[in-house]
């Protein structure tokens, strides 16, 4: 028989400090776009901006000098402090975007906070073509600190012991690329500063070349690259890559999307020179076989369909929204409702498969993961061989993920539970969809979009959405940000603390 | 053993009113938000007003597509009904006013304008999706001589100008490749755009500098937490 206990004042204190470290990097985050604000003299967005950031840093502070010095946190600790952090980052992100004037509620602010953090892209902003730059910019930071993210920085400077691990898978990363999480910290820090410098210098020449002023241009790209790179779909725009009219900065674009949809193990193993890991790695061998794949449905839909009647068009705007779909990015190249009405069938099911998949495990993009996919895959084989080998006999597989690995059932059965539990998310949110009275393509098209945190949308999400739709989005959002783990463990914490024995 | 209590001191007290002080002035500007105008606050009987009076010989668009051949003229459309049935529109001659919105994008003897026909661009007409109220627009590309007409593009803090625009729906521009834009033939700025004046709200300052004070307060009271 187990028994519960209920956690301990020194518990909740830890799981309380670590969370105020997170809400404090993300409101003293707020300080870099207030110093924007100062500097255009957007005095109300500055302020606004301000306003935010000492009140999350008033908050964090207190959370943080209620608790004792953290030294070794525990696992479950870090994993109930990651599932509150991203319930309660959102708050702080939403203070500011609420101050702006361009949300009527504030729930509204929270979901455009929850879907920049969770690096989605869905967004119920109104009249963003007058939005000041310094919200702009605050928009696509969150896409940034949620990315890269809030809790690394944590992992970084503060936490360390069993509780970092806690924390980082908490939030849906496994790679432990360099002996320790805190030293994968750092390393996911240094690469994603190198592809900002190079990301945005490429994309500043992109849209140079396409006619936009230079100080503009370098405005638009380093937003831009943060929502490519960590693969979240806000743009400066509301009419998102469409507005630019440019083969060029799509181009630059699609590199980004992909270099965001690799892990960071395997951008470390290509850092160190070994090129061979991405022909042997299972995750990208997966990611090769669904692109290609869902390209080929995407491009026959398009072009059964009569959408386009020239080839290069069918490529260009098929291959873009597939990987803006695959990598979770959400960019869109065309608008919405000729997306949702004008695209026909089979391409929109393609774009649905492509976000349902995902990017690759350790990699800022949602979705099941190729990871997953591919041990699916594996377990499938493995039954079918079993099944016309004799009687006994002992069969063994493997997979090259990073380092050559034995393939073990536990695992497999693991992330079938995942993909599982995914694939649930995306059909509960379409039923709920369909009880609000939307289409089962719609309902399907959007529920996965915010459960894999991509963030196209067929039209459905706007300010004048039923609430009921907003919360199920939002909490779709966070389930599949966190994949599921870390919320769980919160829904334990609390269970023990009302039912557990001291 | 039981700990000796220290006396609380004089100055902690002060600092953590001033958190308490920050975090209600930071409520209380929460609050005062929801009423201070702003564009997810503008009734749109504001700034839209019935459609104009159908142009002789136009098509008028019932729903999304048009319901009858090309006339004499342009339609009078907007944006939202050409993306909306972009097959049934391709390759005739429309007329969309809104605002011109964001950079402009000057590549060799051409520019590309986004034009926003929606509830924020005050285009005096019913706008494209009011009940939406996100912006709806569409990109206009036109010789570079017309696109002189245009001195002001809307933008953080101000408005572009009003224009009237007539050109031919492309679904997809053979020149460019681009998707539902119209190729632009005539131009006409119909109000002249400028700065628009939203006055930061009176108990914004205040309330940032109590949050300021708070903050430091807070971070000075951790501090102390924090030393043996």
């Amino acid at each position: 028989v187990s028994t519960t206990f209920r956690p301990s004042r020194t518990d909740l204190a830890t799981v309380t400090a670590l969370v105020g470290r997170a809400l404090g990097v993300v409101a003293a985050a707020m300080l870099v776009p207030a110093a924007l604000g100062a500097l255009l003299g957007e005095t109300g967005s500055a302020l606004a901006l301000l306003l935010g950031a000492c009140l999350g840093l008033s908050v964090a502070a207190v959370a943080v000098g209620w608790s004792p010095a953290l030294g070794d946190v525990r696992w479950g600790d870090g994993m109930v402090a990651a599932g509150i952090t991203w319930l309660a980052a959102p708050l702080v992100a939403a203070v500011p975007l609420y101050l702006s004037g361009h949300f009527p509620t504030f729930l509204h602010a929270y979901f455009d906070a929850m879907s920049g953090l969770t690096c989605t892209g869905l967004s119920v902003l109104q009249d963003l073509d007058h939005l000041p730059d310094s919200m702009n910019l605050w928009r696509h930071l969150l896409h940034f600190l949620g990315g890269q993210g809030i809790v690394l920085v944590v992992l970084t400077f503060f936490a360390g012991g069993g509780g970092a691990v806690g924390m980082y898978a908490g939030e849906g990363r496994e790679d432990k690329i360099l002996p320790n999480v805190r030293r994968t910290a750092r390393f996911i820090w240094r690469a994603s500063l190198v592809y900002a410098l190079l990301g945005s210098a490429a994309l500043t020449a992109a849209l140079a070349h396409s006619g936009l002023r230079l100080p503009r241009a370098a405005f638009h790209a380093v937003n831009l690259f943060m929502a490519a790179f960590d693969t979240g779909g806000f743009a400066p725009r509301s009419s998102s890559i469409a507005y630019y009219h440019s083969a060029t900065v799509e181009a630059v674009l699609i590199v980004l999307m992909v270099a965001g949809a690799l892990s960071f193990a395997l951008h470390h193993r290509l850092w160190q020179g070994d090129g061979r890991e991405v022909l042997r790695n299972i995750e990208m061998r997966v990611l090769l076989v669904t692109t290609v794949g869902l390209m080929a449905v995407l491009s026959s839909g398009l072009v059964v369909d009569g959408v386009y009647d020239d080839w290069v068009e069918v490529v260009r705007r098929g291959l873009f929204q597939l990987v803006s779909a695959h990598s979770g990015a959400g960019f869109q190249s065309v608008p919405s409702p000729v997306l949702a009405a004008g695209w026909g069938f089979l391409a929109p099911g393609a774009l649905i498969l492509a976000m349902a998949v995902g990017g690759m495990s350790g990699s800022t993009t949602g979705g099941i993961k190729a990871i997953r996919i591919g041990l699916a895959g594996k377990m499938v084989g493995l039954i079918a061989r079993r099944s016309a080998t004799p009687t006994g006999a002992h069969l063994v597989s493997g997979y090259h993920h990073i380092e050559r690995q034995a393939f073990r059932p536990d695992a497999a059965r693991a992330a079938t539970s995942v993909l599982v539990l995914f694939l649930f998310l995306y059909f509960a949110g379409a039923a709920i969809g369909m009880f609000y009275g939307l289409p089962l393509e719609s309902a399907l098209f959007e529920s996965t979009s915010a459960a894999a945190g991509v963030g196209l949308s067929a039209g459905v999400t706007s300010p004048d959405m039923p609430r009921g739709l907003f919360v199920t989005y939002a909490l779709q959002m966070y389930l599949g940000r966190v994949e599921f783990i870390s919320a769980l463990a919160l829904l334990g914490y609390v269970a023990a603390m009302l039912r557990g024995r001291t | 053993v039981t700990a000796a209590r220290r006396p609380v001191r004089r100055r902690a007290v002060v600092l953590a009113v001033l958190v308490a002080v920050a975090v209600v002035a930071g409520v209380v500007e929460l609050l005062e938000a929801q009423t201070t105008p702003g564009p997810a606050r503008r009734d749109p009987a504001d700034v839209a007003s019935p459609s104009p009076e159908p142009t002789p010989g136009s098509v008028q668009p019932e729903g999304g597509c048009p319901v009858s051949p090309e006339g004499g003229g342009p339609a009078d459309v907007l944006s939202s009904r050409l993306v909306d049935c972009p097959d049934g529109w391709d390759g005739r001659m429309v007329r969309i006013r809104g605002e011109v919105v964001g950079p402009r994008l000057a590549r060799g003897g051409e520019v590309w304008l986004q034009v926003d026909d929606d509830v924020h661009a005050g285009t005096g007409r019913a706008a494209a999706r009011p009940h939406l109220r996100g912006n709806g627009g569409i990109g206009v590309a036109l010789p570079a001589d017309l696109a002189r007409a245009v001195s002001a593009v809307g933008g953080p803090g101000r408005r572009g100008d009003l224009v009237e625009v007539v050109g031919r729906f492309r679904r997809v521009d053979p020149d460019s490749g681009e998707v539902a834009v119209l190729r632009a033939s005539d131009l006409e700025v119909q109000r002249r755009g400028g700065p628009v004046g939203r006055p930061t709200p009176a108990g914004r300052v205040p309330a940032a500098v109590a949050a300021l004070l708070g903050a430091a307060a807070a971070v000075v009271l951790r501090r102390r937490a924090a030393q043996p």
